[in-house]
C-alpha cells in the first residue's frame, strides 16, 4: 500500500495482477535464489566439500583466513599478528581489510562445517543474499514482489559477481550490502525518522569490516542519490514548505553519512593497511612500453628480489589502476567474462535496463544518471577504447572523473580496481528493470508477468553454462593435497619453506602454499600477501640476510651459479626454521599459458642437485612432493655452489617457453631429442590429452630399450631417468597410447 | 504511447543495439588494435644507403651493407625450403587443395610476436596435431614448374590446406614438417636481424 505523502515518481502503486498469493513471498524469494545461486555456480555445488573455483590466489588466501579465524576463535586470540605466514616477519591481519564474513566463516568451522564447505556455502549466501537484497529494494521501489524479483535477479547474475566468486574474493561476492543500504536510503527519504536513519547509519557502518571497497561505493551511490533527489525538486523549490519532507529526508541521510563516517572512524587506520598510500597516477606513465614491461616482470615475480623499490612498486601500483579499469570495447561486447578485469554489469542486466527504460521512462532516469555515472567511473583515469594494455599516446589528453577524483577526493584512491564501481551500475540497473516490470505489471493488456519472470530467472542464472566462453565448463580446483603435509604435519615443530619462493602469487600451484598451512599447521615464510608494498619490502630485507633464502627466492627460474654460504643453514634452523619443502608435480595453471610464466614453479635438474648438495636425502619423498629437514647436513665445507656442469639444456622446438607448439605423438612414432654422452635424463610433462602415454627411447649401441615418462593428469611431474651407459646414446620421445600423446614438455636436460 | 509499443520498441532497441551496433563497433575497435606500426622496409633501408652516399650516412654503412647481405641470403634460403615443401604436393594435389581453402580455420598465430608471419606456425601446429611430431629428411629443391604464379603465402596456405585435409601421406608430412622447421628457423633468425638492423638504424639516426 502507498505510503501517505511519497514524494517520488518512481513509487509504483501495487498491482492488483500480482496474481501468486503467498502468505511467504520472502521465504519463496530466498528459496528460488538460493537454487538459482546452486545453478549460477554449477557444478561446484555438486562437490561442494571437495572442489572451489580457483581461479586466482585470492581463493587459496581466503581458505587459509576462514581456517586462521577459525583457530583463532576456537582459542578466543583476537592478536591481529599472526606469524602463520611470513614467519617470522609477521603479518597483520587487519591488512586484508575484510574479515567480517570471513570471520562467519571462521565460525562456522569451528561448529563443525569442514573449511572448504564453508568456503563454498559462504559463496553461495554471497549470490543469493545479493539477490535478495537487490529483491527488497526493487519491491520497496515498485510495491512487488514479481519486480523485486526481476531486481534479484538482474544484480545477481552479473559477471562481475560471477568472477568475483571464480576469483575468491568472496567478500566482493556479497555484494548484497549495496542495495540494502540503497533500500535504506530509499525508505529514509520516503519517510524520513530518526529511526530510519539510524538503521541507514548502522547499515553503512556495518559494510566497512565487510568491505571497505562497498562502503566507498555505498557513500559514492549516496552521494549521488542526494544529488539526485535536490535536483529533481529543484535547489529553489526545495526551500519551499511544501518540500519540507524531502529537505528532512536529504538531512537525515547526510547526518546518516557522517555518523557512520564516525562509527568507523577507529576503524580507518587499520583499513589503510590493506591499501597503503596510493601514488599518483599519470597518462604518460600508463602510455610507457618501459612502465608496462617493469610492472609485468614484478608482477611475473621475475624481477630479482634485490632490485624491488619503493619507487618501483609505487608505479606497479600506480598501473594497477590502469589494468583495472574498462574499456569502451569491454562495454560494448558485455561479455560473460571469468576474469573480473574484464567483467562488466554484462548484457542480461544492460538489456533488463534498456527495458526498463523504455518501458518506464522518466521514472527511471534518476537511476540511469547515476548507473551511468558509476559506469563512466569505471573507465578508469583515461579513456581507453579497446582495452589495450598500453594506453594510446592521445588519451593522455582526455583525462576522465575518475581521475580526478582519485587524484583530489579523499579516500578514493581507495577505489583503485576502477572495474568495480560497475557493481553500482548493476544496482542501478536492476531497480531500473524493476521499475519497468512494475510497470508491465499495472498492464492489463500485457500478459501476467509471473512466467517472464521465471524465464527471465532461468536466462540469469544458467548464463554461465551458455553464455560467451561457457565459463562453467571451465576446470575448478581440487584442494586434495598431497600426503606429504600429512606427513609433515606429523614431524616436530619448525617453521616451513616451500620451494620456490615467489614474491608474488604468480601460479595456481604457488599460490596454493598459503592453504597446504592449513593441513601441516606450521608456520610458513611464504604467502601470498606480498602484493602490498610495504610487506614487500620488509620480505625483501629479511630475505637479504641470508644466502640460502635468497638462493629459494624464484630457484626454478633462477640461473646457476647458485651459491649459499653453509653457516645461513644453520641460521635459518636458530631462527625456526625446519622443513624445506619442493614439488616433484605441479597443478598445471592457464596463467602459465603466457611462456615466460611456465618455468615458475618448475624446478630444473641444476635446482634439484642443488637442493639434494645442500639438505641431503628427503626426509619425506611422496614422488609428488619433497620434504627436506635443515639439520640433515653438517656442512664441513664454507660454501655449495652449483654451477650447471655437466648438466645440458635440451631446446626442444616444442618447448611451450619458445614456440608453444604441441607436442602430439601418433601410437608408435617416434621424435629424437638428443644423441651424444649422458647418464641421466630429466624432463618436465603435462598430458593435454587424457589417455596419453609417452616413452623414452634408449638407443644405447645395438640395444634399443625403453622408459616410460611418469603423467598425470592436470599436472606438471618432474622426471629424472636414470640411463645408466656410457656409450654415445641415441634418445627419443615415443607415443605409446592406443590414440595420439598430446602432452607438453618442457626443461628437458641431460646429465653427463 | 502504449506500453505495448513501449515494449515493442524495447525489443527493437535492444536487437539493434546488443546484434548489430555494438558488436559491430566492437569489431571495428578490435580490428583498429590489429594495425601495428608500419612494417620494417628492407628496401627503405637500401633507399637511405642510396640517398644518402652523396650527403653522408648517419649510420654504420659497413654493418648495415652486411646485415643487408645476410638478410638476403635468408630470404633465398627460405624460398629454397619452400620451393622443397612446395615439390611434396603434386598438381592433383595443389589443385584439391587449393579448393579446399576455405575450410581452413582462422589462423591462430596472426598476432603473435613470436613468429615473423603466421602461416608457417600454422602449418607446423596443424601437421603435428593431423600426423604427429616426427620428421624426416627433406632434399634441396629443384626448380619446379607447379608454382602457377603464386607468391610464398598462397604457397603456404595450399600447404596447409593439404595438411588439414589429410591430402599428405604420413611420410610426406615428416618431410614438410622438417622443412617448416627449418623454414622457421630461417624466419626467426630474419626476424632478429631485421629488428637488430632496425635498432642499429634508429639509434644511428638519433645519435
Amino acid at each position: 500500500m502507498a505510503h501517505e505523502g511519497e514524494p517520488f515518481a518512481y513509487t509504483i502503486t501495487h498491482t492488483e495482477s500480482f496474481t501468486i498469493s503467498t502468505r511467504h513471498p520472502w521465504l519463496i524469494a530466498g528459496f528460488a535464489y538460493a537454487l538459482g545461486a546452486v545453478l549460477f555456480l554449477w557444478p561446484m555445488p555438486a562437490q561442494i566439500g571437495q572442489v572451489i573455483w580457483g581461479d586466482r590466489f585470492d581463493a587459496w588466501t581466503t581458505l587459509w583466513l576462514i581456517d586462521h579465524l577459525a583457530v583463532r576463535i576456537g582459542s578466543f586470540d583476537l592478536a591481529p599478528l599472526t606469524t602463520d605466514i611470513l614467519y617470522p616477519i609477521g603479518y597483520n591481519l587487519w591488512s586484508f581489510g575484510h574479515l567480517a564474513l570471513q570471520a562467519i566463516g571462521g565460525a562456522m568451522v569451528v561448529a563443525g562445517v569442514p573449511l572448504v564447505v564453508s568456503y563454498n556455502l559462504l559463496l553461495l549466501f554471497g549470490i543469493a543474499s545479493s539477490a535478495m537484497a537487490a529483491h527488497a529494494l526493487g519491491r520497496e521501489l515498485t510495491g512487488s514482489h514479481l519486480a523485486g524479483g526481476l531486481a534479484g535477479v538482474v544484480f545477481a547474475t552479473t559477471p562481475y559477481l560471477y568472477a568475483e566468486a571464480g576469483a575468491g574474493c568472496i567478500e566482493l561476492v556479497a555484494a548484497g550490502v549495496l542495495p540494502l543500504h540503497a533500500l535504506c536510503l530509499v525508505r529514509l527519504m520516503r519517510r524520513p525518522s530518526q529511526k530510519r536513519m539510524w538503521v541507514a547509519t548502522f547499515t553503512l557502518a556495518a559494510i566497512g569490516p565487510f568491505n571497505w571497497y562497498y562502503t566507498l561505493f555505498a557513500g559514492i551511490f549516496a552521494a549521488a542519490f542526494i544529488v539526485w533527489q535536490i535536483v529533481e525538486v529543484g535547489p529553489t523549490a526545495l526551500m519551499t514548505p511544501r518540500q519540507a519532507t524531502h529537505r528532512r529526508g536529504i538531512k537525515l541521510i547526510l547526518v546518516s553519512l557522517v555518523l557512520a563516517a564516525a562509527i568507523d572512524v577507529p576503524l580507518i587506520s587499520q583499513a589503510r593497511r590493506e591499501t597503503p598510500t596510493r601514488p599518483s597516477i599519470s597518462a604518460e606513465l600508463f602510455s610507457a612500453e618501459t612502465a608496462f614491461s617493469e610492472v609485468r616482470e614484478v608482477t611475473n615475480g621475475s624481477t630479482p628480489l634485490a632490485e624491488l623499490t619503493q619507487e618501483k612498486l609505487s608505479r606497479v601500483d600506480a598501473m594497477q589502476v590502469h589494468f583495472n579499469s574498462t574499456s569502451i570495447s569491454a562495454l560494448l561486447k558485455a561479455r560473460f567474462e571469468p576474469n573480473p578485469l574484464y567483467s562488466t554489469p554484462g548484457r542480461f542486466a544492460f538489456c533488463m535496463g534498456l527495458f526498463g527504460l523504455i518501458i518506464a521512462g522518466r521514472r527511471t532516469w534518476g537511476w540511469l544518471a547515476i548507473g551511468a555515472g558509476a559506469t563512466v567511473l569505471t573507465l578508469g583515469p583515461f579513456l581507453n577504447i579497446s582495452g589495450s594494455l598500453i594506453l594510446p599516446s592521445w588519451a593522455s589528453g582526455l583525462p576522465l572523473p575518475y581521475y580526478w577524483a582519485h587524484e583530489y577526493l579523499p579516500f578514493f584512491s581507495k577505489a583503485y580496481r576502477p572495474y568495480r564501481i560497475g557493481v553500482i551500475t548493476a544496482m542501478c540497473l536492476s531497480s531500473i528493470a524493476a521499475i519497468g516490470a512494475a510497470t508491465w505489471l499495472r498492464s492489463v493488456r500485457l500478459p501476467h508477468f509471473g512466467l517472464p519472470l521465471v524465464i527471465f530467472g532461468l536466462i540469469g542464472f544458467s548464463q554461465p553454462h551458455w553464455s560467451d566462453s561457457k565459463p562453467a565448463s571451465r576446470p575448478i580446483a581440487n584442494t586434495a593435497v598431497d600426503a606429504a603435509y600429512t606427513d609433515l604435519a606429523a614431524l616436530e615443530s619448525g617453521a616451513v619453506i616451500e620451494l620456490p619462493l615467489l614474491y608474488q602469487p604468480v601460479s595456481a600451484a604457488n599460490a596454493k602454499t598459503q592453504f597446504h598451512q592449513t593441513i601441516h599447521r606450521h608456520p610458513i615464510l611464504n604467502t601470498n600477501q606480498l602484493i602490498r608494498w610495504p610487506d614487500l619490502l620488509r620480505f625483501k630485507d629479511y630475505i637479504s640476510q641470508n644466502t640460502v633464502l635468497q638462493a629459494f627466492v624464484d630457484l626454478a627460474r633462477r640461473p646457476t651459479p647458485i651459491a649459499i654460504n653453509t653457516a645461513d643453514i644453520t641460521a635459518l634452523d636458530a631462527q625456526g626454521f625446519r622443513w624445506i619443502v619442493a614439488r616433484r608435480q605441479v597443478l598445471a595453471d592457464e596463467a602459465e599459458l603466457s611462456g615466460e610464466r611456465i618455468h615458475v614453479d618448475l624446478i630444473g635438474a641444476q635446482g634439484w642437485r642443488f637442493l639434494e648438495t645442500a639438505f641431503g636425502e628427503a626426509v619425506i619423498n611422496t614422488g609428488a612432493v619433497m620434504v627436506w629437514d635443515v639439520r640433515n647436513l653438517a656442512h664441513a665445507e664454507a660454501t655449495i655452489q652449483e654451477t650447471g656442469q655437466g648438466i645440458m639444456d635440451l631446446p626442444l622446438i616444442f618447448d611451450p617457453v619458445f614456440t608453444g607448439f604441441p607436442l602430439i605423438l601418433m601410437r608408435g612414432q617416434a621424435t629424437e631429442i638428443f644423441q651424444g654422452d649422458a647418464s641421466k635424463f630429466n624432463i618436465w610433462i603435462r598430458p593435454i590429452s587424457d589417455d596419453s602415454a609417452i616413452s623414452l627411447r634408449i638407443e644405447d649401441g645395438g640395444v634399443v630399450r625403453e622408459l616410460p615418462l611418469k603423467l598425470v593428469n592436470g599436472h606438471w611431474q618432474y622426471n629424472s631417468l636414470v640411463i645408466g651407459s656410457t656409450n654415445t646414446l641415441k634418445l627419443s620421445l615415443v607415443g605409446r597410447s592406443e590414440g595420439p600423446s598430446q602432452v607438453m614438455v618442457t626443461r628437458a636436460s641431460v646429465t653427463k | 504511447m502504449t506500453l505495448r509499443t513501449r515494449l515493442k520498441w524495447a525489443i527493437a532497441a535492444g536487437g539493434a543495439w546488443f546484434m548489430g551496433i555494438a558488436p559491430m563497433t566492437a569489431e571495428q575497435i578490435h580490428l583498429a588494435t590489429l594495425e601495428g606500426p608500419a612494417p620494417f622496409s628492407v628496401e627503405h633501408v637500401r633507399d637511405r644507403l642510396n640517398e644518402e652516399a652523396d650527403t653522408g650516412h648517419h649510420f654504420d654503412v659497413e654493418a648495415v651493407t652486411e646485415a643487408l647481405g645476410l638478410l638476403s641470403s635468408l630470404q633465398k634460403s627460405e624460398a629454397e625450403r619452400i620451393g622443397a615443401m612446395w615439390a611434396i604436393l603434386d598438381a592433383d594435389m595443389i589443385a584439391e587443395a587449393q579448393k579446399q581453402l576455405t575450410t581452413l580455420p582462422p589462423l591462430i598465430h596472426a598476432v603473435d610476436p613470436r613468429f615473423f608471419e603466421p602461416v608457417n606456425p600454422a602449418l607446423i601446429t596443424r601437421i603435428i596435431e593431423v600426423y604427429g611430431f616426427s620428421v624426416t629428411p627433406l632434399a634441396e629443391a629443384k626448380p619446379s614448374k607447379k608454382r602457377l604464379n603464386l607468391d610464398q603465402r598462397d604457397q603456404l596456405m595450399i600447404m596447409l590446406s593439404a595438411v588439414h585435409n589429410q591430402l599428405i601421406t604420413p611420410r610426406e608430412a615428416e618431410a614438410l614438417m622438417q622443412g617448416a622447421l627449418d623454414l622457421l628457423a630461417f624466419q626467426s633468425e630474419r626476424m632478429w636481424r631485421e629488428k637488430a638492423l632496425r635498432v642499429l638504424m634508429t639509434q644511428d639516426s638519433a645519435g
